[in-house]
């Protein structure tokens, strides 16, 4: 990974491939890179769906490598959706291929002058870029079938479909599984919209003679690779419960605390959780002769996904995570599975963030256009932005948008950005990370419970009346710095309950790379990257009035527990004080 | 009910939404799961990490009171940042202070009560057979959506169906006019 290919769109004649030496941004990967490059080099009152805006997808530092859990891809950009940097990432097999390609990362600048669509094909050989405008409107999965059909079966796709064509702010970018289907996406802020201002709609990878990237000390390598493998699977979280029921095993808990957003965040619990838990989705699954334990790519030994089919046992889409049958499911007052399944299908298909669609019908149907709880209507509300008709467009937008639009008071947004699934009433460390993320609110942001194990920042006690705002931001910064290695954030459970799992990170990567790095290091890269990211967004107009959540969750009282967020403003300006 | 054994884990929907059980209360969540359930001490300690009482985590098994009429949540280790901070006295625990399980009102009596249990994620497979076979009080209601929803299942997979000490048709358990408010269930496999 030692070169990235910059495609200029903008250039006479057609796009303009230059692969170059990785340079200056040397030693980076994942998020890192693309915040680097997004930071230096995209003006940032730049339009994000103008010529100025790049989008940067960039495997892990470890991607392509024979480490376990290591192909999640990130991707940045100037976010239409936020207005700020963006960082969304995806699992799926693309991270590993272009990684074995030898790219740090793609580079898509400029906007072509013509309205052509074009496909960018990769592999040993060298990179092609052709138009095709056969592939418009079409949907991911016919786009990968077509791909498919043109390059066999030994591919990777990196695609979007007709949402991010018609440059929508939810838009997300599709990476393929390792059954080739277009089920993995970087979902957040809209990142689909930039490549379809790009005027590209397939990125086609084929690594096919290329070897996995070589450590520098194959046996040392190896050996922490080992540990790090068995780390995890004798971590009850890693090992067991995200095999056995996936992510959406938090359904039940989350609603037992009350924290479970129903409704568009009117209640904490959802009395139809028992029917789209993850319990009864995996045995469901296993019912229908899917199946429940099932990786996003190869190397993956979690296993946190699955194969979801319908009523008669054919494909329908792979397991919906947590955020997705929550989003599509609670959210909109929908206790139907297969509901929720065929949403997040079309979600996949149109190429669409289910975080966002889904809190975006939330607040459609607060706006009166559909019922809570009816399915069919969500459906058909779905179907509008894949057809692109003018409540589509609204709708595929985002929940700001449609909010404004419609006149709903109560849109669950920061930054722009719908709230995932934990009300932040009910659990105020998490309100916190939503607020002051550089991302708008984003779960994920704050995410890689590896805070006590780095003592980022020093040890914080959890008991004190501080803590949670030092929480979040250890957690921030731990975060972003797992998100530049090219791990599955997963890892964090049980690199948080044992430290000798968290040296074997280090381990892979110090042998990989022959470097020395400590836990200190890995922390001071985390707040690079959060530094770059808000001084990025501090010279797009943001202040810290953007760090805040909506009004209604500090005047609401959540039931059942009736709590409002009570962190102070004060408190949340002190997030990036370190 | 008599079914084969492929057929519990149908059942293991009851046991997410909650069902009844009939013990002594005025006990602490210790207790009750050691001496009332019967759970190892080894279990207890590695394998529930996650406790709510009333919808609130708790930090303290050997502290917090089981009353009568009390909801009780039990749930091994859960991922998500989430996950751990709703884990039993976890690091994160202060990230959810506003809902903590605070115990206040005295030590009541001990006395004869009813609760609800709830299990979630691998507790539904590891404890929920031993619950469906000492027997479960469920929701008549929620029973007969059950019995409808699983219909075919247990067409195929149950044994012997048995109603107030009479063998029914099992055809006929889906449309049972159950007359009291819950219904006691128990479960054998042949």
């Amino acid at each position: 990974m030692e070169k990235l290919l910059r495609i200029n769109m903008s250039a006479e004649g057609g796009p303009e491939v230059n692969v170059i030496p990785i340079g200056e941004y040397a030693g980076l990967g994942g998020r890192a890179l693309t915040s680097a490059v997004i930071s230096k080099e995209v003006p940032p009152l730049a339009h994000p769906l103008s010529e100025d805006n790049k989008l940067v997808i960039a495997p892990g530092m470890l991607s392509g490598s024979i480490a376990a859990m290591s192909g999640r891809i990130s991707v940045g950009c100037k976010s239409p959706l936020t207005g700020g940097i963006k960082e969304a990432n995806s699992g799926g097999q693309p991270s590993q291929v272009l990684a074995r390609l030898g790219y740090a990362a793609i580079i898509l600048e400029g906007k072509p002058k013509d309205g052509d669509l074009y496909k960018v094909f990769i592999n040993k050989d060298g990179v092609k870029i052709t138009p095709d405008n056969s592939l418009k409107m079409l949907g991911n999965y016919d786009v990968v079938e077509k791909m498919k059909g043109e390059y066999g079966d030994k591919i990777a796709c990196i695609s979007i479909g007709p949402a991010g064509e018609m440059k929508m702010s939810a838009a997300s970018i599709a990476f393929t599984d390792m059954e080739l289907r277009p089920t993995r996406h970087a979902g957040r802020g809209g990142v689909g919209a930039v490549m379809g201002a790009k005027g590209v709609k397939v990125i086609v990878l084929d690594d096919k003679g290329m070897a996995s990237r070589a450590p520098k000390d194959p046996g040392k390598f190896k050996a922490a690779n080992k540990a790090f493998v068995e780390g995890l699977k004798k971590h009850p979280v890693t090992g067991e419960a995200l095999p056995a029921y996936g992510t959406n095993v938090l359904a039940n808990i989350i609603n037992e605390a009350g924290g479970y957003p129903t409704n568009n965040f009117l209640w904490g619990r959802f009395p139809g959780v028992s029917k789209i838990s993850g319990e009864t989705e995996a045995e469901t699954e296993v019912a229908r002769g899917g199946v429940a334990t099932h990786g996003c790519h190869r190397g993956c030994t979690i296993q946190c996904s699955g194969i979801y089919m319908d009523k008669d046992g054919h494909y329908l889409t792979k397991q919906p995570e947590y955020e997705t049958v929550w989003a599509h499911g609670a959210n909109c007052g929908i206790d139907d599975l297969d509901a929720i399944a065929m949403l997040d299908r079309l979600d996949d298909d149109y190429g669409l963030d289910t975080i966002e669609m889904g809190a975006t019908i939330g607040v459609a149907m607060e706006a009166g256009l559909a019922k809570f709880g009816d399915a069919q209507a969500a459906i058909g509300l779905i179907k509008e932005v894949g057809k692109g008709t003018p409540l589509g467009r609204i709708l595929g937008n985002g929940a700001a948008v449609t909010g404004k639009v419609f006149g709903v008071e109560r849109v669950p947004v920061v930054k722009g950005q719908a709230l995932p699934a934990y009300d932040p009433r009910s659990v105020q460390g998490m309100g916190v990370t939503y607020a002051t993320s550089t991302m708008g609110a984003d779960h994920t942001a704050g995410y890689a419970v590896t805070a006590n194990v780095l003592k980022v920042g020093g040890f914080v006690d959890p008991l004190k009346a501080e803590g949670q705002i030092e929480l979040s931001r250890n957690l921030q910064i731990a975060t972003a710095a797992i998100d530049a290695t090219g791990m599955c954030l997963f890892i964090a459970f049980a690199v948080l309950d044992q430290p000798e799992t968290f040296q074997a990170l280090l381990d892979l990567l110090n042998s990989f790379y022959g470097l020395k790095l400590t836990g200190d290091d890995v922390t001071a890269l985390g707040k690079k990257i959060l530094i770059m990211e808000r001084d990025f967004n501090k010279r797009a107009g943001f202040t810290n009035q953007q760090d805040r959540l909506p009004e209604f969750f500090k005047k609401e009282l959540l039931p059942p527990h009736n709590v409002v967020f009570q962190v102070t403003d004060e408190d949340l300006d002190k997030v990036y004080n370190w | 009910m008599t079914v084969k054994s492929q057929l519990v884990p149908f059942f293991f929907p009851i046991l997410q939404k909650g069902f009844a059980q009939k013990i002594q209360v005025g006990c602490s969540i210790k207790e009750l799961l050691s001496d009332r359930f019967g759970l190892s001490a080894e279990y207890i300690e590695n394998r529930i990490q996650t406790i709510f009482l009333d919808g609130k985590p708790v930090d303290d098994m050997d502290t917090a009171i089981v009353r009568d009429g009390t909801t009780l949540a039990l749930s091994s280790a859960m991922p998500g940042v989430l996950g751990a901070t709703l884990r039993r006295g976890g690091y994160y625990s202060r990230m959810r202070s506003q809902i903590t399980h605070v115990e206040k009102a005295e030590l009541p009596r001990r006395t004869d009560g009813q609760i609800i249990v709830k299990l979630f994620n691998l507790t539904i497979r590891e404890l929920g057979p031993m619950f469906l076979e000492r027997g479960i009080w469920v929701d008549a209601d929620d029973l007969r959506e059950f019995f409808r929803n699983q219909s075919h299942e247990l067409g195929e997979g149950c044994v012997e169906a048995t109603v107030d000490g009479s063998n029914v048709d099992m055809g006929k358990i889906p449309s049972w006019d159950f007359t009291a408010k819950r219904v006691y269930l128990q479960l054998q496999t042949a």
